[in-house]
């Protein structure tokens, strides 16, 4: 039997109050350390019933105050973040509507001075342009949604 | 509530105020809580720790997120004020042996306490605490809260030879520590 199986055998018997096996020399030293682990961690040890009912008493009342306390900062938190919340959306939607509607009017009002439209045509659009002004709103409307789901 | 809920129901139902979910969790880990703290702290102490640690948990409660599980949020808490305790303990010794030598050089007698076992329990429950976190834990997961190696292994997803293996690791290093601070 391996060293380790033996000195989990020693435990267990000495947990359940058997005598336990002897066991060989080389563990000598972990039979003493496990016995007086043993007498200071006595897991049958009663709590005093004085005690116990100080412990429950006060646990409990801890615990109602910490909910009352909660419950009204949740309270207070719906009452003052719905402003918030609006006034960061609104902002962030409209930042996002302006890149997109800067980036539009400046494709397509100017083509570029070494390629001018011809005056009565549409002038040419760099969709790559436009595609980055479109990627940059998305990102920004992506991060307000991620930013509200964090807050509620 | 029925007392074999799981502890995530309990912790929903608790932080939605039901004061017997609440009662529920803490009668389950009670008795664990109360023999860890026993196991690492002098007895004249223990209740007052163990206090500290279930007020601290029902004030902290509501901010629970779950991200991990309950009972190792709990011994969190149970480390942390333990070692609250240690720093409190240490900070006062120190004062205390300053005052004593300050006794000694002006001639006052001190006594001083010959029980041996008060001693080598103190050194234990010391040698313990400065131990790595995973020693700890198995050996206060078969001492105080009396799991089996069987479930210990369970507990830590390990096999029972490396459950087994870490344990007399733990034990050799706590003999080591002991060891070293006798001498």
């Amino acid at each position: 039997m391996r060293l380790e199986d033996q000195l989990a055998n020693y435990t267990d018997q000495l947990l359940v109050g058997q005598l336990p096996d002897e066991l060989p020399a080389e563990l000598e030293r972990e039979a003493r350390i496990t016995r007086q682990l043993h007498a200071i961690i006595a897991p049958d040890t009663e709590m005093k019933a004085d005690f116990r009912s100080r412990l429950n008493h006060s646990v409990m009342d801890e615990f109602e105050q910490a909910q009352r306390q909660h419950r009204q900062t949740r309270q207070t938190r719906k009452n003052i973040l719905p402003f918030k919340l609006m006034s960061v959306q609104g902002l962030s939607a409209a930042a996002a509507i302006l890149i997109v509607l800067v980036g539009a009017i400046a494709v397509f009002s100017d083509p570029g001075d070494d390629n001018p439209a011809p005056v009565g045509t549409t002038p040419e659009i760099s969709i790559e342009a436009f595609a980055g002004f479109v990627v940059i709103g998305l990102v920004v409307v992506v991060g307000l949604y991620f930013f509200n789901r964090r807050q509620s | 509530m029925t007392s074999d809920a799981s502890d995530e129901h309990l912790v929903k139902q608790a932080q939605t105020g039901d004061r017997e979910a609440f009662l529920t969790l803490y009668n389950r880990y009670l008795k664990k809580v109360y023999n860890r703290v026993k196991s690492r702290i002098p007895p004249q102490d223990a209740e007052d720790v163990t206090q500290d640690i279930f007020i601290a948990v029902a004030r902290s409660l509501p901010n629970f997120e779950q991200r991990s599980r309950f009972n190792t949020w709990l011994y969190t808490i149970v480390n942390r004020q333990i070692a609250d305790y240690y720093r409190r303990y240490y900070r006062t010794n120190e004062n205390l042996s300053v005052s004593l030598e300050a006794q000694e050089e002006e001639g006052i007698e001190i006594a001083v306490s010959d029980d041996e076992n008060v001693d080598e329990k103190v050194l234990l429950q010391q040698a313990l605490q400065e131990l790595p976190e995973n020693y700890q834990e198995i050996i206060l997961m078969r001492f105080a809260d009396g799991l089996s190696f069987a479930e210990i292994a369970e507990a830590r997803k390990q096999t029972l030879e490396a459950t087994k293996s870490l344990f007399r690791r733990a034990i050799q290093a706590l003999n080591a520590k002991v060891d070293r601070d006798v001498l």
